[in-house]
């Protein structure tokens, strides 16, 4: 099978599983959103239903307080629970993005650590509403995952320790919930690296001494030339820059398109909605449009009905990246005091309104997950549970070896024990 | 809300339905709610989901989903990192998959091991004839993460050399090696480090063909001034860089390993069984020679680095630089693999790994062009018993496609006269 | 197993099985005495006689009424207890060589099973002594076009030698080099005479409903990769690019005596750089979307969801 580069970026679960058109991504939001609400709004009737019922009639009977409580139509509830809309649910997860994206700074952890952590919790949130899971809570755990996924070594002791009132237990209740949403793609691929290879070909082009594809047109000096003259903003007067003076403009974009990679890219759509190659393309667009088109065209003929499509590609990806405040003003680190207190202020009424329209079943997910596992070990399962199997036996052998001694204390030893257990099996290779 | 049994209620509802209210009704009430409350045009009225899971959130449903689709049959290996299953497909019994279940480890406390996350993650994207495939993963309720993968059962390329007297050649080895060395090439080509190559990895599937398996320590390659750990791949596989603590290193660690298995292969014994690392280094030293700042530039900057003055022999005398054992040695030794089998593996197991051959250049050597040509897969040797009934007959049950075996098992076996098979007898 | 078998008591013939045909030594004098057959003529005889009579090359039979020249070479042991079974797996181990179809050769089951037919119909004449010269004949032919057929060398048919055929009783008399020729001659030209049925005359047997035989393809020179390779399309990766953030690890010692190796670094920020380059995603996933559900409603709906259809963990999906 040959394989370009196209077909491997193919083959990733990151292309298979978490590549959506706007569309489907919209949708997905909705239904979800529908799905949580619906929840919220079942368990909130629950929860008062039977204190509501309470308070009107105390004897009532018990099966009259079950149909109750478990019919009442969600309509029905009197006070009816104010959900998030979608645009409500996406912003929240926005900010808790961007809340990840500062621990990762704060705990110096490695871009990829984080960006693959923000991914997650991108992912997470696609399948999950803010109102059934806290992002606060998911947001410390996607970290943690991802440090593991990425292979940086992180004891869950010291990185709770490094949050403010957390325990290793608050890290790790949601780890099964989150990877089970994630279906267990840990990969995700990043710009970055390929960002780092587009400098490198920039660089050998401005020194004239870059490696040309075969269809290349123009020779190495020809290419250094028109570099060279290339116009500073789209449109501009072509100017002549020494060779060190293009380098140092090709590492400022770099640096540029480094930043919007490391922010912009991370806290929108891109990674659900682009190819790893265009959103970077598309940094590197934004902080550098006549070097980018110009490298673009050293890749395309200008002919080729496919570099249109990738130009407006891009250029729907630049757009969606400066949308975010962050990359608006890229230079400009802090936005001015005005926007960051109305955004503080947007915010703020959120996590009120979120904190009313929390799905109660779900808050502690501490005690969620602990009662997960012993609902395990009590409950009989009949398929699937082999894992209980072990369980059942051990109870098995227990009450056995009870009987067992009841017995001699009675009747004296028995003369010879049976068999315990049998053997259990051979060792299979994969268990190494 | 509580109309399945299988669902996993956190806490039961306060209210019990009871039995004027069968579940059904109750979903269907919630479902008719859930009409009401959507009039979005994306409203899931096309596709129902499964009535059952409604109590689960969505990645829960997609978990239950993959874990209903296969059936355990028996348990068929345990070890400490983790259980083995056998197991088939829920629709189709004819389909085996073997399922290993990750224990949990005790004395690890932070959640999910890094080997399983990094076995998944790298078996969900590196997908080749001779790479094992993952099928899917899932997590069963008492939270141990299941890795649903190919059924490969035939055992290991240790098993091969080690536990059975089975009789093998040249072509035989090069058909396993060049298996092996397709898979590592593929793993290269993504990226990918494999750092725990060893025979016992190398799986076989019924048809013969060979699967590399345990990705538990893989990761991608580093970018540049990134340190990784030294700390991986078996002793008796590990490189020589490794050894002297290297922790920048590259896709040739895995090529060492690779040397190695074709070594063992050829003299049906471990190479190098060091016992400890020191040990394995005088052995490495013992056979190709002290590495000096000559034959490998920049060795001396490594970590664990000891000039040769100071180095013990394996006899524990102090020794000067050895020299190595002399290319006689090679060929009487290895003199199944034939001169370019001996001159591949010697590529691979060069102490310098910059001059080590790459795992493309392997594939490029002319070991496999010249005679002879390497065994068809199907033709290589098996570990005893499996030629007979049991587990031939499960490779060609795996071969056959499901509605061919429904007619063997629909008395087709009347119709076909006895025939009298006297050429298995022996003299 | 001789030496189980002769052990088994057995009313008159473990008597006859202590004492050798031929130099009337018994078991109970020498009890380490082995007893050989020649399938020749099945007739047995200590191992001793064997070295004795047979050691200087070919020699007739000893025991009377038996002419047959035998070889020391073929001597063995026998397997079964009763020679007439220890003859009847010899003839069906030759013609099994020769028939050797098995049931994937033929067209329909009916075919096969009357091919089967055949088979024992063939191995029956030969074991009852029926037509023998003609069978062999016709298995010789058989075997002979087979060959020329597939184009390979294996051993040429040897006609049952425990049965009378005037050849062989002619060739005794002949010299080496007479014997081999006439055997050649006897081997190569197809006797018209021998079987009058239509089509048998030159193949020897010609079985209904065979599959026709499809030669193997001719090997193709081995490749190595398996049809896989990565081809890159935009990029062309350089031995070296100068930039200034890579110039420490470059020089840094440790690093490339570890084998860390640049090249891969370069090759590898390459290809993520245009990973996904010519992947246009409002194309392809709707394509793919359409492609999975089939209904243009539900086509919108995420691809999470569709897969819970089962699509991508379906066991024949490679891709």
């Amino acid at each position: 099978m040959k394989l370009t580069e196209d077909d491997i970026y193919r083959t990733s679960t990151q292309y298979q599983h978490w590549t959506f058109t706007a569309a489907q991504l919209a949708a997905q939001r909705l239904q979800t959103n529908i799905q949580a609400s619906e929840r919220v709004r079942a368990a909130v009737a629950r929860q008062r239903a039977p204190r509501s019922l309470k308070a009107e009639n105390a004897s009532a009977s018990e099966t009259e307080r079950g149909e109750s409580g478990a019919n009442t139509p969600v309509l029905a509830v009197d006070r009816e629970v104010n959900c998030l809309t979608v645009g409500e649910e996406k912003k929240l997860v926005d900010t808790f993005c961007k809340r990840a994206l500062d621990l990762g700074d704060f705990l110096k952890l490695p871009i990829e650590v984080t960006a693959t952590g923000v991914q997650y919790m991108r992912r997470f949130y696609l399948l999950n509403s803010p109102m059934t899971y806290d992002p606060q809570t998911i947001s410390r755990s996607v970290i943690f995952i991802a440090s593991k996924a990425e292979g940086h070594h992180l004891s869950v002791e010291r990185y709770a320790s490094s949050l403010p009132k957390t325990t290793p237990a608050d890290i790790l209740a949601p780890e099964y919930l989150i990877t089970q949403a994630l279906r267990f793609n840990y990969e995700v691929r990043h710009p970055f690296r390929g960002l780092k290879g587009g400098h490198l070909e920039l660089m050998a082009l401005a020194q004239g001494k870059p490696a040309l594809l075969p269809t290349a047109t123009q020779s190495a000096q020809e290419l250094q030339t028109a570099m060279l003259a290339l116009p500073r903003k789209p449109d501009g007067p072509a100017t002549s820059m020494t060779v060190a003076e293009l380098e140092k403009r090709i590492t400022d974009a770099y640096g540029l398109a480094s930043h919007i990679l490391k922010t912009a890219a991370l806290l929108t759509d891109a990674y659900f909605l682009y190819t790893p190659s265009h959103i970077w393309l598309s940094a590197h667009l934004l902080a550098d449009e006549p070097l980018t088109l110009f490298y673009l065209s050293t890749k395309l003929p200008l002919s080729s009905p496919m570099h249109d499509k990738l130009l407006s590609t891009l250029r729907a990806c630049s757009t969606l990246l400066s949308s975010h405040p962050i990359s608006s003003h890229p230079l400009q680190t802090t936005a001015s005091a005005e926007q960051q207190k109305k955004e503080k202020e947007e915010i703020g009424a959120l996590l009120k309104k979120l904190r009313q329209c929390r799905d109660p079943d779900k808050i502690d997910l501490v005690k969620l997950n602990q009662a997960q596992k012993r609902d395990v070990t009590v409950r009989v399962e009949e398929n699937g549970g082999e894992g209980l199997e072990e369980s059942k036996a051990k109870r098995r052998k227990v009450a056995r070896e009870r009987a067992e001694r009841e017995a001699d204390e009675f009747w004296g030893p028995s003369l010879k024990r049976k068999d315990e257990e049998g053997s259990g099996g051979n060792l299979e290779k994969n268990g190494g | 809300m509580a109309s399945s049994p299988l669902v996993l209620s956190p806490q039961p509802p306060p209210s019990a339905p009871s039995s004027k209210f069968p579940p059904s009704n109750i979903s269907k009430a919630k479902a008719l709610a859930l009409q009401h409350a959507s009039t979005a045009p994306a409203s899931p009225t096309g596709t129902p989901t499964p009535p059952a899971d409604t109590d689960l959130d969505a990645g829960a449903q997609m978990n239950e989903q993959v874990r209903r689709q296969y059936v355990i049959t028996k348990q068929i290996g345990r070890g400490t990192y983790a259980d083995v299953f056998s197991a088939h497909l829920a629709s189709d019994p004819q389909q085996l998959v073997a399922i290993k279940r990750i224990r949990l480890q005790t004395g690890w406390t932070n959640g999910i091991t890094m080997d399983s996350i990094r076995e998944i993650r790298f078996l969900s994207e590196l997908k080749h004839p001779n790479i094992i495939l993952l099928h899917a993963v899932y997590s069963t309720k008492d939270q141990k993460i299941s890795l649903v993968l190919e059924h490969l059962p035939l055992g290991d390329l240790e098993e091969v050399w080690h536990k059975h007297h089975l009789p093998y050649g040249n072509a035989d080895i090069k058909s396993w090696m060049l298996m092996l060395c397709r898979a590592v090439w593929f793993c290269h080509s993504h990226r990918v480090l494999h750092r725990d190559i060893k025979s016992n990895n190398c799986l076989i599937a019924a048809d013969g063909c060979l699967k590399l398996a345990d990705f538990g320590l893989a990761r991608p390659f580093a970018d540049p001034g990134r340190p990784m750990t030294h700390q991986v791949i078996t002793r008796y596989y590990r490189p020589p860089e490794l050894l002297y603590m290297a922790r920048h290193y590259g896709p040739k660690v895995d090529v060492w390993s690779v040397g190695m298995i074709m070594a063992e292969l050829a003299i049906r014994n471990f190479l190098c069984p060091g016992e400890t690392d020191l040990q394995q280094l005088a052995m490495y030293c013992d056979l190709f020679g002290t590495p000096t700042e000559e034959t490998w530039p920049g060795v001396s900057k490594l970590e664990l680095y000891m000039p040769p003055s100071t180095q013990k022999g394996m006899d524990g005398t102090t020794v000067a630089t050895r020299r190595g054992q002399p290319a006689s040695f090679w060929k009487q030794r290895f003199s199944l693999l034939g001169d370019e089998g001996i001159e591949l593996m010697r590529g691979m197991l060069t102490m310098d790994p910059n001059k080590r051959l790459s795992s493309e250049e392997v594939l490029r050597h002319r070991y496999w062009q010249v005679a002879p040509r390497p065994t068809r897969k199907e033709d290589l040797p098996r570990r005893p018993g499996s030629r007979e009934d049991g587990e031939k007959r499960l490779g060609e049950d795996l071969k056959r496609v499901a509605g061919e075996r429904e007619e063997v098992e629909g008395g087709r076996a009347d119709k076909v006269a006895r025939k009298l098979d006297f050429g298995a007898l022996r003299r | 197993m001789s030496k189980a078998a002769s052990r088994v008591p057995g009313g008159g013939a473990a008597k006859d099985e202590a004492i050798c045909p031929v130099c009337k030594s018994s078991r109970y004098l020498n009890p380490n005495m082995r007893f050989l057959v020649n399938p020749e003529c099945y007739h047995k005889m200590c191992e001793s006689c064997v070295d004795r009579i047979f050691s200087h090359g070919p020699a007739p039979c000893p025991i009377a009424g038996c002419k047959r020249t035998l070889r020391k070479a073929k001597f063995r042991t026998q397997t079964f207890e009763d020679l007439k079974v220890e003859r009847e797996v010899d003839i069906r181990r030759r013609v099994a060589r020769v028939l050797n179809k098995t049931e994937a050769d033929f067209e329909t089951l009916r075919d096969y099973n009357d091919y089967l037919e055949t088979v024992e119909e063939i191995t029956w004449n030969l074991i009852l002594k029926i037509d023998v010269e003609a069978t062999e004949k016709r298995l010789r032919l058989y075997e002979e076009a087979q060959k020329a057929e597939r184009n390979i060398t294996a051993r040429p048919y040897q006609p049952d030698p425990s049965l009378p055929s005037e050849k062989a009783q002619v060739v005794l008399k002949k010299g080496a080099s007479q014997r081999k020729a006439v055997a050649t001659s006897a081997a190569n030209t197809p006797d018209s005479r021998a079987n009058p049925q239509d089509g048998e005359v030159e193949k020897g047997f010609n079985f209904h409903g065979l599959k026709k035989y499809v030669p193997p393809a001719p090997e193709k020179p081995l490749d190595p990769f398996d049809g896989w390779a990565i081809e890159p399309q935009f990029y062309v990766v350089q031995d070296d690019y100068d930039v200034e953030w890579l110039t420490q690890t470059k020089n840094d010692p440790v690093a490339t005596a570890g084998g860390y190796d640049m090249r891969d670094f370069y090759s590898r920020a390459l290809c993520d750089a245009f990973s996904g380059f010519g992947v246009f995603v409002e194309d392809e996933i709707e394509a793919r979307a359409k492609g999975l559900s089939g209904d243009a409603n539900t086509g919108t709906r995420s691809a999470a969801t569709a897969a819970l259809g089962g699509k991508d963990v379906n066991m024949d999906d490679v891709f």
